[in-house]
């Protein structure tokens, strides 16, 4: 199950052609921390690039994740969605301001560990 | 090479594309790429696994993404990894490069992909920056203003006139108008297009491409296994490339040396004396100029019955950047494999297909094709 959606799996060449909801929540699984700003994005430095594995999903989603201290920052570590308001959503990737920890327990290593 | 010397007959057996349109407002450029994959290898009646060697083409300029044409390997169907090369380049330079491959005998099957959205780049912009970036591209050359100083130069140097053009581009939108896969697709006269506003002097708009973009996959097989894969498999006979000066300024514009350069090999290489016995000739011809000058270093006569020019329509009725080439390639096969449908010329057996690359045509490839196999 791929997030986003691609038109074929590349490794059966499969089409791909049911869309399958996901809830925007998940687990970081590798992640950096960065110290370079972003030309055109008013980030605070430093910030926490993740790839996060969404639940039900076969690979992961890079994304920033905010409302957390960068130090804190971990693998396992539950996350879910900061969405765009009702009115401001476009439909596109940008949708989804940042990701934001739950405080839920971690997530165990077998959980993610082949969706790095 | 020599007509003497033996090399490995290989045939084009099949050739999928979707219609070339002025945007697709829903697919990226790899998810239009896999229903020509993915057909191709239907018509062949073959799975993924009976291609050895595949090869794409695509420009990452247009893109706008360095290594972007890596996303194509997803849908190429190239899982288990087999060998594979992306070339900056039109299908027909890629299609080459498979044919040497299986000359030198490490593949017998090859999958030849190319893609790209003209409609997501600027192409203007992106193809000023092919030019001499002192003196030609400094002074915001783009490819209509480059070929209008190519038939500029014919013009002056053979006569042609603007009627001249009117009535090439008339006979490619009359042919366009019966292919299915042309974007292009409304004949109009010589009359009306010379009505058509100046572009670039001496080309109308009416004279050159509209933005446009599709997918490709032809697929080749060497002897052996082509007979498997087609019905009627079209025998690569001949080929060559040669490339002349970027400055635009060191060759003659009004000619177009290196094609017939290529011709000339690529005739030798066929067993032939020249063009006599082809029955059709699609050009990668932007321009009618780019058409004229084409035939004239083809040793092609225009004006006669044999060989059917652009049966397809050729470019002016839809040129997408990597592609045309492929696409003129995969026409000649559709003609001589009786799978051109709507605009089939009768009995062909023997076609030549070109390609270009640069500004006025400055590097280019001539594929002679036929019913037959080349070598015994």
């Amino acid at each position: 199950m791929f997030v986003p959606p691609i038109v074929c799996s590349p490794e059966s060449f499969a089409p791909c052609d049911t869309f399958v909801d996901v809830e925007a929540r998940g687990i970081v699984t590798t992640f950096c921390i960065v110290n370079i700003p972003v030309i055109g994005r008013n980030l605070e430095i430093p910030y926490v690039a993740a790839s996060v594995a969404l639940d039900g999903a076969d690979i992961s989603i890079f994304a920033l994740i905010q409302e957390c201290p960068p130090a804190e920052a971990r693998m396992g570590m539950r996350v879910e969605a900061v969405w765009k308001a009702d009115g401001e959503r476009q439909g596109d990737h940008e949708d989804i301001q940042y990701f934001r920890p739950t405080g839920e327990p971690d997530a165990p290593q077998a959980a993610y560990i082949n969706r790095l | 090479m020599t007509s003497a010397a033996r090399l490995r007959n290989v045939a084009i057996v099949g050739f999928a594309q979707l219609p070339i349109v002025a945007r697709d407002e829903h697919r990226m450029a790899t998810e239009m790429l896999y229903p020509a994959v993915r057909q191709a290898l239907a018509d062949c009646g073959v799975e993924r696994n009976a291609i050895d060697y595949q090869i794409a083409g695509s420009t990452d300029y247009m893109d706008g993404r360095p290594f972007g044409f890596v996303a194509a390997l997803d849908v190429m169907g190239s899982w288990p990894a087999r060998q594979d090369l992306h070339l900056e380049m039109d299908a027909a330079f890629c299609a080459y490069y498979a044919w040497v491959r299986m000359q030198a005998g490490e593949c017998d099957t090859a999958l030849v992909a190319a893609h790209g959205k003209l409609s997501e780049g600027e192409p203007n912009r992106v193809l000023n920056l092919q030019l001499d970036p002192y003196y030609h591209a400094a002074i915001g050359l783009d490819p209509a203003s480059t070929a209008a100083l190519q038939a500029s130069a014919y013009m002056a140097r053979t006569g042609a006139t603007d009627r001249d053009f009117a009535e090439v581009a008339a006979r490619n939108r009359a042919a366009g108008a019966r292919n299915a896969d042309a974007q292009v697709r409304t004949a109009a006269t010589a009359d009306e297009l010379q009505r058509s506003p100046w572009l670039v002097e001496p080309l109308r708009s009416a004279y050159v491409p509209p933005v446009g973009e599709t997918a490709t996959c032809l697929i080749l097989a060497a002897e052996g296994k082509a007979e498997q894969l087609c019905d009627r498999p079209v025998w690569i006979q001949g080929v060559d490339h040669r490339t002349e000066m970027q400055t635009l300024g060191a060759r003659d514009l009004s000619r177009s040396a290196s094609t017939q350069l290529a011709a000339q090999r690529a005739f030798t290489m066929a067993g032939l004396a020249g063009a006599d016995g082809i029955d059709v000739a699609e050009l990668s011809a932007a321009t009618p100029a780019e058409e004229l000058i084409l035939c004239e270093a083809l040793g092609l006569d225009a004006q006669a019955a044999r060989p059917v020019i652009n049966p397809s329509g050729g470019p002016l009725c839809g040129h997408p950047i990597m592609m045309t080439g492929g696409i003129r390639l995969g026409e000649a096969f559709r003609q001589l494999a009786g799978r051109a449908s709507g605009h089939t010329v009768a009995g062909a057996k023997r076609a030549v297909a070109h390609g270009t690359q640069g500004h006025c045509l400055q590097q280019n490839i001539v594929w002679v094709v036929g019913s037959e196999r080349r070598w015994a």
